[in-house]
């Protein structure tokens, strides 16, 4: 007899654990709402989480392999509603394309014969099984590649969607205010790098000290850029400077009126302003909010823009949202999946569902993320973002060693359409073991596959053929494309069913959580959004 | 913690504090009042030095307790007691002093005791000193209190060790230069090392040339970053020197071969006017570009013959900008202007 849940009507059922899923869950449990979350993955985190290096290597071949059919739930009525069959396993597959992965042979390991001993003894049986599985295609020393990682697999915490936080902004003031911070760790990310003509990468300089020691801006430059910097930190001061340009492109504004040009106007659009896009395609406006809020980043925390979290951000995130919301009787269930949501013929609302069990499980309202959406109400969007993406194990630092690095290719310099970042972090932030880097490259999607996209800029970063002992080379790649289906769904959509979009194209949580904050005020106009927690440890904490 | 509203306080609260305040006030008038009394009838006892580090802990700044302290010390627990007890006593003098300083980094007493402490007892570790003193600096860089310290405690260390450190304390002022170049005392810092590196290394004129032009790119650097921020500024006029002795003039006194002198000179002058020049350009309303440019064209104007009268106009015109825009030092400019504008009529 499978376990039942006690109670069976609940205000709200979230399903996913994603990002924007767990700070709603936080917010309404905060609130007094009772709330049920439910995943059917057996992890937090939904389509933001983290996986170890063989979780992630599975994770890569499920989503390889082909899709299956459906998973058999049919439409049925159920007391005299609509019951929709969901499809999470292949809704959520869609959602991604082009999956290949790579492992490479390492000169730099076979040297050591102490250490190849230690190669062929996995720990576990599952291990011996996953290399057996891919490795039929491999090389020797490929294998040993892959027996060394999975060796080390829970020391790695590898994010799908890896983002990072700026030190100003919604994201962290939530933390703060709502004491989910506590749960979490940070390193700061001080340090930006920008891809240059001839192969180098040059250090963006955005703090006053940054401009004044950086050895590659000519004085012209360091003035041009320090008088820019001044006035977009607090450019709605003086709106006289911009009129005219609003709606211009923002390079056009840089151009003329600070006579910012070239290698420093890469630097300001693609390294501090941060546009993922075509310089032509952000108006004045968009680009001086966006610089501005880099600028207002630094040196909150040191002369750091932003805070990476430790051990996988979106996963980790993600929990201390829901531990808020447990901590206010939120029910949480992983590894639990849904069968049909429960429309109401006559109104067309959402009155429920039926959970793996059987059991019937009602609400009034249901977030959901869009993986647990019945196909019948999805609407396929072909307009959709795309984002491809890679993670890449390497084992060597590049530009210098330090916990978190960004590295950004500005459009056009390696055959990019669109601009590629690079995070690279380190042990430091718990996302890999000692002496192993991991590089995020993303960008938004233009050429066939994402490896298309994103492989001439890691040639440039690491030596993929493995020639040079001396130069840092990759040991493992996975390049994939996902979706970003945001939440123009079919009008069927019963209006009391909320959905929350998948993690966009951007570096930072921001967008995201600006999403979760909306939704929340959209269910409940008067309620404050995750008001303070006491602190336990607090002299003045006292249960009401 | 963070992101809490601080309650404004009741006035019952604020009464009750205002209390709490009067009775540490007639608390602190007593133990001054003791404490001097000590001091008439010259007991240099154990009650005396207690009081005196009961009062100085609420208020480091009150020298005539710390002279009264060191009195006591000297004609009690330090007269007649071994070399050891010497410096045991003083080194918990010293841990005191750091326990001061956290409440008051800027009192010029407790440097001063400190200064005599370490003076006084038989092993001083100036080492120690200078690490301490780092830490002060990574906490509050612009503390001159501390720069001068330092001044003082690297000479005594370099004599006990035998060992320059005019390079390391040189390279101590670039890193806090790059970390924040709005510094005044580690400007001036260098500029006191500056002459003392040059002579230690025993540079010839090719590597000292190389040496000041590196420190005139710096400095370059800090005012085309900022030109708003004076620091630089000033010390590039001391880079430049006054007078007619070439660059950081001090060094040079013994040198006054001043014809191939002053053709150097005036090179140097004509490289930084156009360098302050084209920052001009960039910023027309900088006022240190333009100070700075009528500084450097009168010297020029003494060392040359030639184009005197276009360097009169420029400076006529700099000192009407000026006057415009520094409001404060209106007046100044303008006397500047009628001594031009006098001697050029003087003239014809």
């Amino acid at each position: 007899m499978p376990q039942q849940l006690e109670v069976t009507e609940y205000d709200v059922i979230i399903l996913g654990t994603g990002f924007v899923e767990s700070i709603l869950a936080g917010a309404l449990a905060r609130i007094g709402k009772s709330v049920l979350h439910l995943d059917s993955n057996e992890y937090y985190g939904g389509s933001w989480t983290s996986f170890n290096f063989q979780e992630l290597l599975e994770w890569a071949q499920l989503l390889q392999g082909h899709v299956e059919e459906s998973n058999g739930y049919s439409q049925e009525n159920f007391e005299g509603k609509k019951a929709l069959p969901t499809d999470f396993s292949k809704v959520r597959r869609q959602a991604y394309s082009a999956i290949e992965y790579e492992l490479y042979a390492n000169i730099k390991q076979t040297n050591s014969t102490e250490e190849n001993e230690e190669y062929h003894q996995p720990e576990q049986d599952t291990s011996e099984e996953t290399i057996h599985h891919v490795s039929t295609r491999l090389s020797n020393f490929e294998r040993e590649t892959l027996a060394k990682l999975l060796k080390d697999s829970r020391q790695f915490n590898l994010d799908i969607a890896p983002k990072i936080m700026p030190c100003r902004g919604e994201l962290i003031e939530l933390l703060i205010s709502s004491g989910v911070g506590r749960y979490l760790e940070f390193k700061a990310l001080d340090k930006t790098y920008i891809y240059s003509d001839q192969d180098n990468f040059d250090k963006v300089p955005c703090s006053k000290e940054d401009v004044f020691t950086s050895q590659t801006v000519t004085l012209t430059d360091k003035r041009k850029l320090m008088r820019f910097l001044t006035f977009a930190l607090d450019f709605d001061n003086s709106p006289e400077t911009f009129e005219g340009y609003e709606e211009k492109p923002y390079d056009i504004f840089l151009r003329e009126k600070f006579q910012i040009d070239s290698k420093l106007l890469s630097a300001v659009l693609y390294a501090i302003a941060l546009i993922r896009t075509k310089a032509n395609d952000v108006n004045t406006v968009q680009g001086l909010t966006y610089t501005q809020r880099y600028l207002k980043s630094l040196g909150r925390y040191g002369n750091a823009a932003f805070l990476v979290a430790l051990y996988g951000a979106g996963s980790e995130i993600s929990q201390g949202f829901c531990r808020i919301s447990a901590v206010f009787g939120g029910i949480y269930m992983l590894k639990h999946s849904v069968k049909h949501l429960l429309i109401d013929e006559s109104s067309n609302n959402f009155t429920g569902l039926i959970d793996v069990n059987g059991q019937q499980l009602s609400s009034t309202y249901l977030i959901t993320s869009i993986d647990y959406i019945p196909e019948k109400l999805l609407q396929e969007n072909e307009e959709c973002e795309q984002i491809s993406r890679a993670i890449v194990i390497i084992d060597r630092y590049i530009h210098e060693e330090s916990d978190a690095t960004l590295t950004i290719f500005p459009p056009d310099s390696v055959g990019n359409e669109y601009p590629i970042s690079v995070f690279q972090f380190s042990e430091g932030t718990r996302t890999c073991p000692k002496d192993k880097y991991v590089l995020y490259m993303s960008t938004k999607a233009s050429g066939k596959s994402a490896k298309e996209d994103l492989h001439k800029a890691l040639e440039k970063l690491v030596d993929v053929s493995n020639d040079d002992a001396s130069l840092s080379s990759p040991l493992f790649a996975l390049f994939y494309r996902h979706k970003f289906r945001n939440t123009t769904l079919s009008s069927l959509l019963p209006n009391n069913i909320i959905v929350t979009n998948d993690p966009d194209s951007s570096l930072d949580f921001e967008t995201a959580t600006i999403q979760a904050k909306q939704l929340f005020e959209k269910m409940c106009p008067n309620e404050e959004f995750l008001p303070v927690v006491p602190d336990p440890d607090d002299d003045d904490f006292s249960v009401d | 913690m963070h992101a809490r509203k601080r309650a404004k306080p009741s006035a019952e609260a604020e009464k009750h504090r205002k209390e709490k305040e009067a009775t540490k006030i007639k608390e602190y008038k007593n133990l001054v009042e003791s404490c001097f009394q000590k001091k008439d009838k010259k007991e240099f006892d154990n009650d005396a030095f207690i009081l005196t580090t009961n009062i100085l802990s609420q208020n480091p700044d009150f020298y005539t307790i710390w002279n009264f302290r060191r009195l006591i010390l000297l004609s009690g627990t330090l007269k007649e007691c071994s070399e050891e007890e010497k410096q045991q006593t003083l080194s918990s003098e010293l841990i005191f002093l750091q326990e001061l300083f956290q409440l008051n980094p800027k009192s010029y007493w407790i440097f001063n005791h400190r200064r005599w402490c370490l003076e006084t007892m038989p092993n001083p570790d100036w080492n120690k000193e200078l690490q301490l003193i780092g830490k002060v600096l990574e906490l509050d860089a612009r503390n001159f209190h501390a720069w001068d310290y330092r001044r003082y405690v690297t000479p005594k260390l370099s004599y006990a060790t035998e060992t320059s450190l005019t390079q390391t304390e040189f390279d101590f002022t670039t890193t806090k230069i790059n970390q924040s170049f709005s510094n005044y005392s580690a400007w001036h810092q260098r500029s006191k090392l500056l002459p003392i590196l040059i002579k230690e290394k025993n540079l010839d004129e090719l590597e000292k040339k190389k040496l000041i032009d590196k420190e005139f790119e710096l400095v370059k650097a800090a005012f085309y970053t900022d030109p708003d921020d004076q620091s630089a500024w000033l010390y590039h006029r001391w880079l430049i020197g006054q007078g007619s002795n070439i660059s950081t003039s001090q060094m040079d006194e013994e040198i006054k071969d001043s014809s191939i002198k002053s053709s150097e000179r005036i090179e140097l002058l004509q490289r930084e006017i156009n360098v302050v020049r084209e920052l001009l350009e960039l910023e027309p309303d900088s006022k240190f570009c333009l100070q700075t440019l009528i500084t450097l064209l009168s010297e020029l104007k003494t060392n040359t013959k030639e184009g005197s009268k276009k360097i009169d106009d420029e400076i006529i015109t700099f000192c009407d900008r000026l006057i415009k825009i520094d409001k404060f030092r209106t007046k100044r400019y303008e006397d500047l202007r009628s001594k031009i504008t006098l001697s050029q009529q003087q003239n014809h």
